[in-house]
């Protein structure tokens, strides 16, 4: 399915600069035609969808860094080994005598007796586990993959340069205090100011804002330079703030922190909403409780949606200029390397904007929870 | 559709290095940056309400400047005032006394003119006195040398005193 909407999506793109060739009048627009869908297979869906999705080992350029594929297989124990054998599989398509590597995905094979794997009526080898996911987890036929992926390394790296930056910036307001901020303290300040002023402080309150300004500041930053990492071509095409994971991660934790510090007042409007009569509290209590839930729900696609397309939008253009390069010249490509340019800079803006809007709904439903128990008048009346 | 469905493997490292970062960050980057953020705007905060402050007293020092010249200047008329009077006063004063040591000195002036009149007056009563005398004993010798020319002469002395 997502291969049919990304194919879409390109044919779309690739469709309207046919109909501009078609337009100006070119005779030989039906084989070109034959000639582009075979260009988008190749040029276009795998590599994008490659490019978006976890992978083990990191690819910079022609350059492969092997990175550790860590596996724990229920019933078996763990695994580890390096990503490179996954590109050295044997004559049945197996790595290391059990696992199945194909298209990027992972599995372990199903083996007969003999130790060789099993074939299904069309000779493909059969898969005896695919990874865990969140909606498969526990069932049988899982096994857990906790390597260090393309992902984990993007996370990984950016909490580095987080850390570095920040506690850089901090040991400034020790070694100049009470001076004016000055270098790498200066960059950082009015970020940080812009958080806390603009986004924490009006959406908490006065009052219980500084609690969770560490836990804000966190995810803006790391939101925000992970949008940044994943635009940097060839830096290994890193996509961890347009992994479904990550992002639903980061709503939980949100999630978690509301739940623990919701006050009396928050559950009350959630179970027993005050000021209305009981057949309303019954049908609010089903709505709010469902709406404790869609809250971090949509932080989690809205980020993950946002940040994925605009890596297929870019990928897609980028993808039209090397088909369109191939097939009609140079021309084409001149216009779209364009089209990708300006692209490149809306993701600029859409990466902040994003990390702005995370944080903003974050911290609306953390001050949810600890609103206080201001409308106490009306209630009263109401009763 | 792995896609949107979120790796066990993936979930489990980034809320294991997220929590480690969170705590990592708010030790050696968050609590100093927002602490130090904060004591600078209240150190601003604080200077720009002292200086208000100050450009108060200031204001407040130039007006009781200002009352204090005002105050000054009212204080120096007075004085000004005052000493013209006391002026005027001593010149009334001194023509007072000067006219009043005059009168007295034309009375003593008087006195002793009137003195010196009642003086002259007895000398010259005693003058006449002698005079009559000698012109009594003149007669006396002549009506003792001519007899009978003595008349005359008294009749003629006394005709000259009493023109006198």
């Amino acid at each position: 399915m997502k291969k049919a909407i990304i194919s879409g999506l390109f044919g779309l793109v690739a469709l309207l600069m046919n109909v501009t060739v078609y337009a100006a009048g070119d005779p030989g627009h039906e084989a070109m035609h034959e000639a582009t869908h075979e260009v988008v297979e190749e040029f276009g869906t795998n590599e994008i969808l490659h490019h978006i999705s976890d992978d083990f080992g990191l690819h910079i350029g022609k350059l492969s860094i092997p990175l550790p594929v860590i596996l724990y297989i229920p019933g078996e124990g763990w695994d580890v080994f390096s990503s490179n054998a996954l590109h050295h599989a044997d004559a049945h398509g197996l790595v290391h005598g059990k696992y199945l590597y194909h298209h990027g995905k992972l599995s372990v094979a199903k083996l007969d007796a003999e130790g060789h794997p099993m074939m299904d009526e069309s000779g493909h080898p059969m898969e005896a586990m695919t990874e865990a996911r969140l909606l498969n987890v526990g069932s049988d036929g899982v096994f857990y993959n906790f390597s260090v992926t393309k992902n984990v390394f993007g996370i990984l790296l950016s909490f580095l340069i987080l850390f570095l930056i920040f506690s850089t910036a901090a040991k400034g307001y020790k070694r100049r205090e009470g001076k004016a901020p000055k270098g790498l303290q200066s960059f950082v300040e009015p970020l940080v100011v812009f958080v806390r002023d603009e986004i924490v402080k009006p959406s908490i309150g006065e009052k219980h804002y500084a609690r969770f300004m560490p836990m804000m500041l966190s995810i803006f930053f790391f939101i925000w330079l992970n949008n940044l990492l994943g635009l940097i071509p060839f830096l290994g095409g890193l996509n961890v703030t347009g992994n479904i994971a990550v992002t639903f991660t980061l709503a939980v934790m949100v999630l978690a922190v509301q739940l623990v510090h919701g006050n009396k007042h928050f559950w009350g409007h959630i179970f027993w909403f005050p000021g209305v009569p009981v057949p309303v509290k019954l049908i609010l209590l089903i709505i709010e409780f469902i709406g404790l839930f869609t809250k971090p729900f949509s932080l989690m696609i809205r980020l993950f949606a946002n940040i994925t397309a605009g890596h297929i939008i870019i990928m897609s253009i980028i993808g039209i200029t090397f088909a369109y390069d191939a097939v009609v010249g140079h021309t084409v490509g001149v216009v779209t390397s364009l089209f990708s340019v300006a692209m490149f800079t809306l993701e600029l803006l859409v990466a902040v904007i994003q990390a702005y809007i995370f944080t903003l709904l974050g911290s609306l439903m953390l001050g949810a929870a600890v609103e206080e128990h201001h409308h106490d008048a009306s209630h009263e009346h109401a009763h | 559709m792995d896609l949107l469905n979120p790796s066990i493997g993936l979930v489990v490292w980034m809320t294991i290095s997220f929590v480690i970062l969170m705590f990592l960050l708010r030790k050696f980057a968050w609590k100093p940056i927002l602490t130090g953020i904060k004591s600078r705007e209240d150190r601003i905060e604080q200077a720009l309400a002292s200086a208000k402050e100050a450009e108060e007293r200031m204001a407040q020092l130039q007006s009781d400047n200002e009352k204090l010249l005002v105050e000054a200047r009212k204080e120096r008329d007075q004085m000004l005032k005052d000493a013209r009077d006391a002026r005027e006063r001593l010149i009334a004063e001194a023509k007072g006394e000067a006219k009043e040591e005059a009168g007295r000195m034309i009375q003593q002036a008087r006195e002793a003119i009137k003195n010196e009149q009642a003086r002259v007056m007895t000398d010259l009563r005693n003058e006449v006195a002698r005079l009559s005398v000698d012109i009594a004993e003149k007669i006396l010798r002549e009506k003792l040398e001519e007899g009978g020319k003595h008349e005359a002469i008294v009749e003629r002395s006394l005709q000259e005193i009493r023109m006198n």
